[in-house]
């Protein structure tokens, strides 16, 4: 996808989450490089003795740099730039492995009124890179469409994708934890070896009865 | 020989709309859907209800569809509901249930009081971030009981659930998990409870087949075993043998048997039917298909069948066909799967309805559900 | 005859306080949120930048870049879209304490119009020209951005533009969503655990809402397949 150049001037600077309206980035010119690396003698290292406080300037020198020459680069395209239409997509969760295959339970994501299925998947149809993500419980995305490449080449593809979350972190721990805390607090000394005794009229008022 | 009806309901939806007489007992089974729900009315218009299953829909829980449907209201009739076990094939829908039982006690295992099990709920939910995760019901339960002020009747060997002695007199046990178990589930959930090195998984709730509670029902002098899906073990205070072999429990024997596990062969002991159980009881199961594993087996049908003659499956699970249809899906999904078979998701229903006066039985199969026969 | 876009991206935007060069292949690597291997080397790297003022790089599936105000993911390919928001979301759960107070999550979507009456309709209903005529010569659409009040209960606002494209000729047309987010306080927000929530919850609904609604401009109402 091309950056749009536009040649109005804008009213303001709006910083966007749009995607397509990114700004041209500005880089240092390489001259700027070679004065940041190049020091005169007895000049000081650090930042903090510049005179007004301004980051952007070097020690020694007398004003600020200049980015004389911005550099627009063009955005990193992901590769290659063909489509994938997708069929269908199912999320799935392993039931159990082994060597050979997986067992996994697939919801229908592209039409959820459709029941769910239970598949066996050998294992070379896994990413080597995620066969390691396998085990009970874990989720994965299963595409099946069509990719059409730049060259305008079809072709029928079936993609796995295991999710990858992040591993988890003290403070859902700790969050949990107290949770936990607090429901057990409201638990805790409540009955005893009581039962609920259902001959009670009142079924706001919990009458326990000794077992 | 007492009078008996069996009617098998062919191609209904709906059941018929008749609620139980007040003298009436009856046991409703539903399954499998995402697990089984047993819905009880224990006389005098008093209804149990016994883990949760869900419909086609995905969120209606079976119990809370088939109570409207025969007019019952569920906010007020639903005298308690308990979770045999924290399975997620146990428990879809039940958070929805309670809410919509307003009057209603809930109940589960004292294996999960402890904080280290909750902790371990609310960090599975915190890690789950999929909408087929289950553990949400598990925290869903705890945030509404908070909301009520309440808390919930902990399960244990021989402790007595709920109890009517007003019209005819009717009572719920715990018949499990054992002291022994309730220990050592603490420990293991502790263990588990480790910041999570693979992050992309569900964390599962801890296997705590062993914790499930079996229950005993008696209304008159008419009483009911749910086996849940408690399995056998080595020891002796544990699992079935723990149940059988305990002083304190009540000695009734049961005319109808939740049979536990689907029927596996792990989950039965001779001991269980001449202990337990009147001869020939009245056995209802839900089956089971996961992967390869299919329950009841062929085997198990046996089993049961040389126990008694009436053994009732809410479905007849189709065997797996080869993916079918000619469009790119289908033929992407015959290139890329060893197996593949829709998980069916309108629940069979057994229901058993027995005059507590009479003793006239009435056992109806909708939506599937059928004998079990060699 | 009605077709689906030719070109499609995704991209997620965050507006906050970024230090660049954290945002190496290697951390993501480090922390197993891109395919790597046994030691931990990111693979499938295409060119990468990585400066104290900005980081660059792309891979078969996404491109990235960061600037001190700027994080910016993109995709082009569709068997992407649920893990581009896993990555976002993961880099900021770890990168938790990292202010971010607005978010994107956008579509780019590029029609090419069977022929050019097709392609001059669009501009007609969505911009008449009576109101022009007088005024200018000729007047066309260049660029039409449109904003509506969110309706749920998060801060924001949806902004749709649509302008004829720059990489479908003749005869294309851009329609680009921008489902834009801020957080309620900036004052007090202190890190980014509001916005990725947000975004957990949002994407698969934005991205889906955003097709719609480009397929309900170019065709005038929604495509069924």
């Amino acid at each position: 996808m091309s950056i749009s150049v536009q040649t109005q001037v804008p009213q303001e600077e709006i910083v966007t989450t749009e995607e397509h309206e990114k700004p041209p980035m500005m880089l240092f010119a390489p001259e700027d490089f070679e004065k940041k690396a190049s020091k005169q003698e007895g000049e000081n290292d650090t930042y903090e003795s510049s005179l007004n406080g301004d980051l952007d300037t070097v020690p020694g020198e007398e004003k600020p740099r200049q980015y004389d020459i911005p550099m627009i680069l063009p955005q990193s395209q992901p590769d290659p730039r063909g489509k994938f239409e997708v069929l269908q997509l199912y999320e799935g969760v392993v039931l159990s492995a082994n060597n050979h295959s997986m067992w996994a339970r697939l919801v229908n994501k592209t039409n959820e009124l459709e029941e769910d299925e239970e598949a066996e998947f050998p294992l070379e149809e896994i990413s080597y890179g995620d066969r390691k993500l396998i085990e009970n419980g874990a989720v994965f995305y299963w595409y099946i469409g069509y990719y059409d490449s730049a060259s305008g080449q079809r072709t029928r593809e079936s993609k796995i994708r295991f999710r990858r979350l992040p591993a988890l972190s003290d403070d859902v721990i700790k969050k949990a934890r107290m949770k936990a805390e607090d429901i057990m607090k409201r638990f805790s000394g409540d009955q005893g070896d009581a039962f609920l005794d259902a001959t009670q009229t009142d079924p706001n008022e919990k009458k326990f009865v000794k077992a | 020989m007492r009078p008996k009806q069996i009617r098998m309901k062919r191609n209904l939806s709906k059941p018929e709309i008749d609620p139980p007489g007040r003298n009436v007992l009856e046991v409703s089974l539903f399954g499998p859907g995402y697990g089984e729900s047993v819905v009880i009315h224990a006389g005098e218009e008093d209804w149990l209800i016994i883990d949760s299953c869900v419909l086609n829909d995905k969120k209606t829980p079976a119990a809370l569809s088939y109570l409207m449907a025969i007019g019952v209201d569920p906010s007020t009739a639903v005298k308690l509901i308990l979770a045999t076990h924290w399975h997620d094939d146990h428990i879809r829908g039940i958070a929805h249930l309670y809410r919509a039982c307003n009057k209603a006690i809930f109940s589960c295992s004292q294996a999960l009081n402890k904080e280290d099990f909750i902790t371990l709920a609310y960090v599975a939910l915190e890690n789950a971030k999929t909408e087929t995760s289950g553990t949400d019901e598990f925290t869903s339960v705890l945030q509404e009981l908070g909301m009520r002020g309440d808390s919930p009747v902990w399960a244990i060997a021989d402790r007595p659930l709920w109890n009517r002695e007003i019209g005819i007199n009717s009572k719920l046990w715990a018949l499990s998990p054992s002291n022994r178990i309730v220990s050592q589930s603490f420990q293991s959930v502790g263990q588990n409870l480790i910041p999570d090195k693979s992050p992309t998984k569900r964390i599962p709730p801890p296997e705590i087949n062993h914790g499930a509670v079996v229950s005993l029902l008696k209304v008159g002098d008419i009483a009911v075993l749910l086996g849940a899906d408690l399995e056998n073990t080595t020891s002796m205070n544990a699992g079935w043998s723990a149940v059988i072999g305990s002083h304190s429990r009540p000695k009734f024997r049961a005319k109808i048997y939740k049979v536990s596990h689907h029927g596996s062969a792990s989950s039965d002991s001779p001991e269980i039917w001449s202990e337990l159980l009147e001869n020939q009881p009245i056995a209802i199961l839900t089956p089971f298909s996961r992967g390869n594993s299919n329950l009841p087996t062929t085997h198990d049908i046996q089993r049961l069948n040389s126990h008694t003659s009436q053994v009732f499956t809410t479905k007849i699970l189709a065997s797996k066909r080869a993916i079918t249809g000619s469009g790119p899906i289908a033929r992407t999904k015959r290139e890329a799967l060893r197996h593949c078979h829709k998980l069916t998701m309108v629940p069979g229903h057994v229901r058993v309805r027995i005059d507590i006066k009479t003793r006239v039985e009435n056992i109806d199969l909708f939506d599937g559900a059928k004998l079990l026969a060699n | 005859m009605k077709t689906s876009p030719e070109l499609e991206q995704a991209s997620i935007v965050f507006l906050g306080s970024f230090n660049p060069a954290i945002f190496h292949p290697s951390w993501f690597a480090a922390h197993d949120l891109i395919p790597c291997d046994d030691q931990k080397v990111p693979k499938g790297i295409n060119r990468t930048l990585v400066l104290p003022e900005i980081t660059d790089f792309s891979t078969e599936d996404f491109s990235l870049q960061v600037q001190a105000q700027r994080f910016a993911l993109r995709t082009t390919n569709a068997s992407f879209y649920e893990s581009l928001r896993d990555l976002a979301y993961s880099t900021f759960s770890i990168l938790h304490h990292t202010p971010i107070i607005k978010m994107g999550l956008n579509r780019d979507f590029h029609f090419r119009m069977p022929d050019i009456d097709a392609w001059h309709e669009i501009g007609h209903r969505l911009a008449p020209k009576e109101h022009w005529k007088g005024l200018l010569h000729h007047p066309g659409l260049r660029h039409l951005s449109m904003e509506g009040e969110r309706q749920d209960d998060y801060k924001g606002f949806i902004r749709v533009i649509v302008e004829p494209s720059n990489e479908i000729k003749p005869h294309g047309v851009h329609i680009g969503v921008n489902d834009h987010y801020e957080v309620h306080d900036p004052e007090k927000n202190k890190g980014s655990i509001e916005l990725i929530e947000i975004l957990q919850k949002m994407w698969s609904k934005s991205i889906n809402s955003a097709s719609k609604t480009a397929q309900t401009i170019i065709w005038g109402e929604e495509m069924t397949t």
